[in-house]
Parts: structure tokens; sequence; C-alpha cells
């Protein structure tokens, strides 16, 4: 008794011996290589949860290949407070992935930013679109990628009622327009919309007017809104709500206007799906995916639903809007190099699709198989084909518009409670106060 | 007494080192900042008196403004006068702590429950499809009894009226007893709750249902309520009307009657600004949608004031009572002489207290609306202004004015509280 009990003791010690001298000479040869490669990158990132365990897979496998370590150290607030207080302090990390384009800019020309222009005599920058090229690229110096990003100009629709009625999918505004008229004929309701969204309520709205000003005014214009350099009066800006008004009216829109305002966002999607369809259309970016499944879990996408990109006025590719994050360097090393060629790359992309769900993969030969869905997979071609890519501008404009007067002037204008030379002028007396800067803040004719 | 050198001072240290910290110095810190523009980030610059400048020119602040007063006024005396209602008729019904209980219950919910219940009953889908919400519900399946033109469905309106009446005589049978107490309410006698209220039921739904009159729905206006009667319901309402002055004289009948009257004209207007579509309460501006949110308040708070008037009530010395009767005073005048009087410090604390919570109101509009279509209210602004812009420094004269706004009925709730307390 005492004997087996002793022998099974030495065993267990001989064995968590043996173990412990593996994993330690596992750990050896790790230093060995680290030394080797001289340098640990460090990199701070606004990542969190679901995210930032996803990044930290993608980083893992890079640190495997090349044994390159990665120090990613997450900030959960306030990159710009973070990074400018570690710039300052002349403590910068080696990289960091900035939340939109607008912080790319004001640290290219503080001067923090590494040029990235060695990028474009890779292999992989061929797959990358242009784009993102551009957004990452201010006077003409690179300095910033997009590995992964999220698509907004989408409009989801049922394969099954358009083969039953007929339809074909527009490929321009005014073949869309055409459409939704035809819809009207047939007796259908073109589109689902909803603005409800608790104290965000309005947001959805913002969307569809930034994809019309990125349309009818272009990519110039818009930024130009976006930083205020024209007023909320431009005419420009009018017709983008007008614009609007053609989708978000009675008759178009199910429900009608009251319909639009009392609808949830993540509910008016299901209308697709219903039996009969309380819709033919919705426009919505691509998380909205997952809010079709939890309303009708049987639906299969890519046979009950399937998008296609909000088109543009002509003929050429929808521009598109959506959001994602920028990678940035502020130290140059040759390991920056290879983290910043790794992350434009298939690999890196295809895994990143993979671990997390709902992000697309900007470079253009990440295959579909990356994907759970068909519908996604698509969703990513159509964002890696983009000639124009533009960021959701309501999150880029001062909080107490883009997040304030621009939701309730919204859901103002679908009500039709107030005439919208009204509704433009209170929006402009609120970015008037609060933008600290902007060609147009000051006094606009027009209004009292 | 004489106090020993700062003695007290021991004593209150405590509670004082508390309330400086957690209110007197958040308070100093609050007026102080008003005068600066502060987005969170450093520097902060002074800007004097401009953030209060720009609250007085802004408009929602003053929609914020208005609607509070709204607030106030429709609220308060609502609450309180249902309270005081509830309270004196409460303490003559047989099952008077269950209908208290049940009357006090929303105080036991928080408000952001009580908010999302309510958006519930509230709930709009377009006409045509199943309403989710109980108003709109409620609604368009009365729209449809209505609508069934009785012409030409005979047999269905035989049937229902031999069911009704059917129903009437089974009910009154039942109640008879309740029927003898509400008659012999003046002399005292204890009123049968479930009685009063199958009665009251009752003639609740005839109410409604004459007053809408057949086909007569209009929707959308004002006036509505009072110009399209026909001419035989003009002398259906004058003959009624003029019964119901002789039975209130000869019977005091008017304590049952009169609320159910009150509410059957309600329903009517509620039912011919609707027309029997399901309206979206909470999106029509600017009556609906804040009446919509004060009647949550309402729901909410008149437990609270039945249960504190509903004490004072009792705390009045039944012999006082006894004597104005025996002395030939009838109900009303006992109520307008000596009840109010005796409860009147207790009435100005709970109106004062509710007046404070009202100023203050922020879960109802944050869950029900976030002061979208002009339901905006000051203390939401202020959140929204801090959390959602961060522009501290607005938020805080925004803080700074409600404040101000409170301090006068602080006082007034203190001093009352103090004359009640010498009283006893």
């Amino acid at each position: 008794m005492l004997k087996r009990s002793l022998t099974l003791l030495l065993i267990t010690g001989f064995a968590l011996v043996a173990m412990f001298t593996l994993t330690s000479s596992n750990a050896a040869t790790a230093a060995t290589a680290m030394a080797a490669q001289g340098r640990t990158l460090d990199f701070v990132t606004s990542f969190a949860g679901q995210e930032l365990t996803a990044f930290q897979k993608v980083v893992d496998a890079f640190t495997q290949k090349t044994g390159i370590k990665v120090n990613v150290e997450p900030v959960s607030r306030n990159m710009a407070t973070v990074l400018g207080a570690r710039v300052a302090s002349g403590n910068p990390p080696d990289l960091a992935n900035l939340p939109n384009p607008g912080l790319l800019d004001t640290f290219a020309q503080a001067g923090n930013l590494v040029s990235l222009d060695w990028f474009k005599q890779t292999a992989v920058f061929k797959e990358q679109p242009k784009a993102f090229i551009d957004l990452g690229t201010l006077n003409g110096t690179l300095y910033g990628i997009f590995p992964v990003a999220s698509l907004k100009s989408l409009v989801w629709y049922d394969p099954k009622e358009f083969a039953k009625f007929g339809y074909t999918i527009p490929s321009t505004f005014g073949e869309l327009l055409q459409l939704q008229d035809q819809m009207v004929k047939d007796g259908n309701t073109p589109w689902c919309i909803g603005l409800e969204s608790g104290a965000a309520s309005g947001w959805p709205g913002t969307d569809w007017m930034e994809d019309f000003m990125l349309r009818s005014a272009g990519p110039k214009v818009y930024d130009q809104w976006v930083a205020h350099d024209i007023p909320w009066t431009d005419p420009r800006v009018r017709e983008v709500f007008q614009l609007f008004g053609l989708f978000a009216n009675d008759g178009m829109a199910f429900g009608g206007r009251k319909g639009i305002l009392s609808t949830n966002f993540g509910d008016s999607v299901a209308g697709l799906n219903t039996t009969p369809p309380e819709c033919m259309m919705h426009r919505q970016a691509t998380f909205i995916l997952s809010f079709i499944l939890k309303a009708h879990p049987k639906l299969v996408a890519g046979k009950d639903f399937n998008i296609f990109p909000f088109p543009s006025f002509n003929s050429g590719p929808a521009p598109l809007e959506g959001g994602g994050d920028v990678f940035v360097a502020f130290k140059d090393s040759p390991e920056m190099h290879q983290l910043i060629e790794y992350f434009a790359s298939v690999e890196a992309q295809e895994l990143w699709a993979k671990v997390n769900p709902g992000r697309l993969a900007v470079n253009k030969d990440v295959p579909a198989s990356a994907y759970p869905d068909p519908v996604t997979a698509k969703a990513a071609k159509i964002l890696s084909s983009a000639e124009v890519f533009r960021f959701d501008g309501s999150d880029l404009m001062p909080a107490a518009v883009g997040s304030g007067s621009f939701w309730s002037a919204v859901l103002d204008f679908v009500q039709g409670s107030k005439p919208l030379t009204t509704i433009l002028c209170n929006l402009e007396a609120s970015a008037d106060s609060a933008y600290k800067s902007g060609a147009a803040t000051g006094p606009v004719g027009n209004c009292k | 007494m004489k106090h020993r050198g700062g003695e007290q001072w021991l004593y209150l240290a405590p509670a004082l080192i508390i309330v400086t910290f957690f209110l007197i110095y958040p308070t100093l810190v609050t007026i102080y900042q008003s005068f600066f523009s502060f987005s969170g980030i450093y520097p902060k610059n002074f800007v004097g008196f401009l953030n209060y400048n720009r609250a007085f020119n802004d408009q929602s602040v003053l929609i914020a403004l208005r609607n509070n007063l709204l607030w106030i006024v429709l609220m308060t005396s609502v609450a309180v006068g249902f309270g005081l209602l509830l309270a004196v008729l409460f303490d003559r019904v047989r099952y008077e702590a269950t209908a208290k209980s049940v009357i006090f219950l929303p105080m036991a919910i928080s408000y952001t429950a009580a908010s999302v219940i309510w958006r519930f009953v509230y709930a709009y889908r377009p006409p045509g499809f199943p309403q989710i919400g109980l108003l709109n519900a409620l609604l368009v399946n009365m729209g449809r009894f209505v609508a069934q033109p009785p012409v030409q469905r005979p047999l269905q309106v035989l049937l229902a009226l031999l069911a009704a009446v059917g129903l009437l005589l089974f009910l009154i049978g039942l109640t008879r007893g309740s029927w003898e107490a509400i008659r012999g309410w003046h002399e005292g006698h204890r009123l049968d709750f479930v009685g009063v209220s199958i009665v009251a039921g009752l003639a609740l739904l005839a109410a409604a249902y004459l007053a809408q009159g057949i086909g007569a729905a209009k929707p959308g206006s004002w006036t509505y309520l009072f110009i399209p009667f026909a001419p035989w319901q003009l002398l259906v309402g004058l003959g009624g009307g003029l019964l119901l002055l002789v039975a209130l004289r000869d019977h005091l009948w008017g304590p049952p009657l009169l609320p159910v009257l009150l509410i059957a004209l309600l329903l009517r207007f509620i039912l011919s600004q609707a027309g029997f579509q399901p309206e979206a309460w909470l999106i029509n501006r600017p009556w609906a949608n804040n009446l919509a949110l004060i009647v949550t308040g309402i729901w909410v708070w008149t437990g609270f004031c039945m249960v504190l008037l509903s004490a004072a009530y009792k705390g009045i010395p039944r012999e006082l009572l006894d004597a104005a009767r025996i002395d030939g005073a009838n109900e009303w005048q006992v109520f307008w002489s000596i009840t109010i009087p005796f409860m009147k410090p207790t009435i100005a604390v709970v109106t004062t207290t509710i007046i404070i919570f009202v100023l203050k109101i922020f879960d109802i509009v944050y869950v029900m609306t976030n002061g979208n279509y002009d339901t905006e209210v000051i203390a939401n602004l202020m959140v929204k202004t801090m959390y959602q812009f961060f522009d501290f420094g607005r938020a805080s004269a925004i803080a700074v004015i409600l404040l101000l706004l409170i301090i006068p009925f602080i006082v007034i709730n203190i001093r009352q509280l103090r004359a009640q307390e010498a009283v006893r």
C-alpha cells in the first residue's frame, strides 16, 4: 500500500520535472530568437474585448512566424489623449491603430508619424485598394494602412422577392429611383427604415445622408462638410436632406413617416422576410446580418437575403461609407516594416476575418472562403473594389452635432414638423458653437 | 440649555464632513466650472457668462424650460389631486389596504422600468398591422367595434344588446348591496369597492359609446371635442346633465359618477384625436408626446401622494367630522371646511416635494424619447450636454440654472415641514 503510493509519487514527480525542463527549454529557444531579432515592438491599440482577443491572435501568428515580439498595449479610453501625452513626453509607441483618419492628419501634421512610402515598393501594395491608400495619405506621403474595415453603404433585399417581381439590381441612382417607383406600382413598399434607437435615435438617417453627400456632391465636399468648411445652410447640404425625403416618406417606406420614426433600427430589417414582406429593401451596414438572423433564424444568407452597394449617381463603382482603424507608425525600424507588411497581407487579414466575424478584409486577394457566409464575402468584395471610401461623417463631427443636433434634425425632418430651412439653421447654430475650427464658422445668411 | 465650548460641533462633524465633500464641494465646483469652456481636455478657457448667455438663447433650453413648466403644472396637480381623492375615498372602502397597495405599487418599480413599461403601452405599429402597444391595440379594437354599421348587421346588434342587458341584470343582482351602499354614501356607510368599480366600469363603457356617436369619428382636430355633436346628442347630453345635477343634489352620487363622466369625456377626446387609427403617442408633438410622458410620471407618483395624504386624513379627529355632520353639513361642506384645512400642511409638503422631483425629472424622458420631438427637460439636457457632447461648461451652467429653480421650493418645503411639526 505504502509502496504503491510512493511509486505513484515518484512517477508524478518525474513527470513534473520533465514538463518543467521541456517548457524552460522552449522559453530559452524563444529568447534566443528574440535576441536575434533584437527588438520588441510596442503597439498601442484601442481594441477591446472580443476585438482585442482577435487582434492578439493575429499578432501572435506574426510572432510565431518571425520571432518578433509585439507588446500589445490596450488603451480603453481616448486614444488621442494617451498617444498625445506619450508623443509629448518623447515615449511614443512603435505603432498604433487610430480610430479615424482625422487623428492621422493631426499626428502627421505635427510630424509625429513615420512615412510609410517604402510600403509602395512591397509586393502586397498591389493588393491594396486605392481608396484606402488615399485615405492613409496626407500631402502625397503614405502614413497609414487599413487592414480591416466595416461597410455601411449596402442595400439588403430578398432575392426571392426580386425574382418574383422581376426586379433587377440597380447600378445607378436613377435606376434605384425607377425601381422604387416600379415597386410602388406593383403594390409593394420599397423600403424598411427604422430610425428609433433609444437615446441615439436618428443615427441611421445620418448614414443615409452621408451616402447621398458622397454621391451628389462628391468626396471633396463631403470632407468640407464634415470639417464644417461649408455651412449646414449650404444648398448642397439642403439637397442631401431633400434626397433623403425621397426615401423616408409616406408611401415609400413601411409605416410612413410615423412608422419610420417609431420603428427600432434593428427591428425594421425584419420586414424584408416577413410573409408577405413589409418592404423590398433595407439600407444598413454589414452588422445588420446578425439582426436578420435573430428575427428569422432559419434564413440562409445569399438565398433568403443578399446585398448590393447603394448605387452611385453615374454608372461607376459606388463611393462607400464605413469605418475602420488606420495603422500608423511612430518609430522607424525593420521590425515595424515587417509588421506593417504582415497586416496588409492576405495571410493576416484572412486570419483576422476568421477570428473576428464582421470585420472585412481590405486586401483584394483575401479569398471568399475566409468569411462565414457568401453575403459577408460579397460585402468584402464590394469593400476591396472601392474607389472612394469615406468614414462615417457624423462620427467625425463634434459630438454636439454628430451625435446630437444632426440626429434630432433627421427626426424633425422625417416628421415634417419644421420647415427644412429652420432645421438647417438650428443645425448651423449648434455647429457654430461646437466646432473649434472650420471655415464656415461664423454668422450665416438666411438664418435670423 | 447652555452648550459647552464647541461640543455640538463634535456631534455634527461626521454629517458636516460628508455634506461638505459630497454636496457643497461638488456644487461649488459646478458653479466654478459653469464659467469655463471645457471639454474634458485641458486647457480650460474662462468665458464669463457665455454659457449662461447661450443657455437662454438656445432653442433646446427654452423648450426644456417650457416642458418643465408643463410637467410641474400637470403632474403636480393631477398626482396630488388624484392622491387626495383616493386617500379620502379609500378610507371608506372595504378593501382599503389592497386597493392602496395596488395604487402604490408603481412606486416600488424603478422609473426606468416604469418608463420601459409605458413605452410598450404607447408602442406604435403602422395601421393594418397587429398592434403591440396596449393603447393602440385598445384603440384599434374599439374602432373595429364602433365601425360595425349597426343597420347592416341587425342580428349581431340584437345579440349584443341581449347579452349586455343580461350582463347588466346579473351585475345589478350581484351588487345590489353595493348599490344601496352607494346611495347611502352620505350617511357614512362604507363603500363597496368592487361594486363601485363594476358599476363605474359599466357606466364608463356606456358613456364612451354614447359620447362617441356612430360614424362621427373624424380625426385630428382639437375643436372636435365640442363641435360635431349632433343635435340629438346635444339634447341627450343636456338632459343627462340636468338629471345628474338633480341626482348630485339629492343623493350625492357625485363622487362616484363625476370621475366616470370625466374619464368618458377624456376617452372621447382621445378617440376623436386618433380617429381609431393607431397613433405614435411618443412622437406626435408637442402635446400628445409630452402628455404621454407626464401620464407615466403621474402613474408612478400618485401612490406616493396617496399614502402621505391618507396618513394625514387619518390624523383628523373623527369627532370633528361627526360633529359637523350632526350639525347638518353635507359631505362636500365637511370636505372643504374641515378635511382640507386640516390636511393643508401635508398637502403643501407633498406638493412641493412633487415639484422638486418634477423639476429634476430625467429617467422617464431619457428612456422614452431622450428629449426628441420637443420633449426635452432640463435634467436630460444637462446629462446629454455633459456625457454625450462632453461640454462640461454648458452642462454646469444648465445644472446651476436647475439648482436655482429648485431652491425656492426646497425652502418652502422645509418651512412647511417645520410648520407641520409645530402643529403636532
